[in-house]
């Protein structure tokens, strides 16, 4: 794909559309260059191109303190995760459901979660529910509006997953007198999560980033102990650089880990010999393929 | 009653500051989105990992990383801007990686034949964006415009967090009533729900008057 992308517009470039190019690359360069250099001077200036405030946080008691931070986001993010994974199945088993009033509440939740912002509901738990007697932690006051949100998101992916498992896998089981829910449990589902485990991982990146969201409850993660110690430090601009590029690091590898999870899995499909998939009907192979193909 | 009086104008304040927010960063968002997606597809190599770097790099921060680091990281560096102004920045920006992300894939998924064809009738590149890809693409682009949008929106709560009273922002000012705060947050809520309704209603409309007029668009040309 991305090799065939230039192919699209454009030829082999000629002398002249080279020129061209060349020209435009130099101009962006520049005018790129040219805001490095303002904010270089600027941050000459105020004295952030010195070795030291750098190293006061990266260095053991900053660093240390921070890599803990780091460790709680990530715990968090995993436990809302581990929270809405299962209850996220739920919902969009219901979402499907054959009955009308189940279908349509499912639906309610999922377009309202999305409609309303996780911050609104963070301010909810933490600002209302105290006025009724009901004091939530402060993990939970993150925690919670976290999982209520991702259960839509996750939901959506689901169901994606179950609609892109061909109908015969059902009627083939439903054939074999199995019931609603073993057909769910022992042939849709095992199929379905298998085909979104890289959607899975992409959630589980913006998940992550939303803990961030502990920083307005002021639980410990990253992001809170970040603003703490550029505080007690002064070295506000340097803290969150930092903490900006570790949220990236670990970004980058779960998408790496995404991207190298999507390419097996399309490898297995595809290497999976024509004649097999077509008359065996190997379940896996022969669903997935579909999908991929339309999408 | 007497809670409502005092308390809706400033809801409605926060609202058209929610409002406010979401043009301001979601017309940034267009016009480096674009940019960068237009990056993405020269036949340049450096630009091409210039747009690349961009999206991977901001979209894999979270976005309060970003805001906080221009409120409270700028300033240190001899930059200062206006509350409002960092928002908007931080927000359009975040949001420009996604909009790149449509523009890209809205103009990957134009047909290869059609482009062929442009070019075999001796069309320039300009004219062949401008007369056949461009009005394919942006067909495909409506609704997942519309759900950066949307996104975009949610995300103006953010500011609410950093000191901007907007929609989400007003919650926290308004909790001293705290025998009305359900109520409070039951019309904020309603609140977002119509801003994100409307956008995706009107991406709907905007969508359907599109396919119509580019059927014609067919007839006219088999024709």
């Amino acid at each position: 794909m991305a090799r065939s992308e230039p192919a699209l517009l454009f030829d082999v470039q000629g002398p002249q559309g080279k020129r061209r190019m060349l020209l435009l690359t130099v101009a962006i360069l520049l005018l790129i260059g040219v805001g490095i250099a303002f904010a270089l001077v600027k941050l000459g200036q105020n004295g952030h191109l010195a070795a030291t405030p750098w190293l006061t946080i990266l260095l053991p008691p900053v660093s240390t303190y921070l890599l803990e931070g780091l460790w709680m986001s990530l715990l968090s993010g995993l436990l809302a995760g581990l929270l809405a994974f299962p209850l996220g199945i739920v919902l969009a088993i219901l979402r499907m459901s054959r009955n009308r009033v189940v279908r349509g509440l499912a639906r309610w939740y999922i377009e309202i979660t999305r409609s309303i912002p996780v911050l609104l509901v963070m301010y909810f738990v933490q600002l209302f529910l105290p006025s009724i007697g009901w004091r939530v932690p402060v993990f939970w006051q993150l925690i919670l509006p976290l999982a209520l949100y991702h259960i839509s998101m996750l939901a959506e992916i689901f169901r994606a997953g179950v609609e892109s498992i061909p109908p015969g896998q059902r009627e083939a089981a439903e054939a074999l007198g199995l019931r609603p829910l073993r057909i769910y449990q022992q042939v849709i589902l095992p199929q379905a999560i298998r085909v979104v485990l890289p959607s899975l991982i992409n959630q589980f990146i913006r998940l992550f980033k939303d803990t961030s969201l502990g920083y307005i409850v002021t639980y410990p993660e990253l992001l809170t102990r970040g603003k703490v110690m550029g505080d007690y430090t002064g070295y506000l601009f340097e803290t969150f650089v930092i903490v900006g590029v570790v949220y990236l690091v670990v970004d980058l590898v779960l998408a790496a880990a995404a991207r190298a999870l999507d390419r097996r899995l399309r490898a297995e499909r595809g290497g999976a010999p024509r004649t097999a998939r077509t008359r065996a009907g190997g379940p896996s192979a022969a669903g997935l393929t579909i999908t991929e193909a339309r999408s | 009653m007497d809670y409502l009086v005092t308390a809706l104008p400033q809801i409605l304040g926060a609202f058209l500051t929610t409002l406010e927010l979401t043009v301001g960063a979601f017309s940034l968002a267009l016009v480096l989105g674009t940019a960068a997606a237009t990056m993405r597809i020269l036949p340049a190599p450096v630009l091409r990992a210039l747009g690349a770097l961009y999206v991977e790099v901001v979209r894999n921060v979270p976005l309060l990383v970003i805001l906080i680091l221009l409120v409270f990281g700028f300033p240190e560096a001899g930059m200062t801007f206006p509350l409002f102004t960092c928002m908007v920045l931080g927000m359009g920006v975040y949001a420009g990686t996604y909009v790149c992300e449509v523009v890209r894939s809205g103009i990957l998924s134009v047909n290869r034949g059609e482009v062929e064809a442009a070019r075999a009738l001796g069309l320039s590149i300009p004219q062949i964006m401008r007369l056949i890809v461009l009005p394919i693409a942006f067909r495909n682009m409506v609704q997942p415009l519309a759900n950066v949008l949307i996104s975009t929106i949610l995300s103006t709560s953010l500011a609410g967090s950093l000191g901007v009273l907007e929609l989400t922002g007003i919650a926290s000012r308004l909790q001293d009533e705290s025998a009305q705060l359900l109520l409070t947050f039951g019309i904020l809520g309603v609140g977002y729900v119509v801003i994100t309704l409307t956008a995706g209603l009107s991406a709907g409309r905007l969508q359907r008057i599109l396919d119509r007029r580019y059927s014609v668009d067919t007839t006219q040309r088999t024709a």
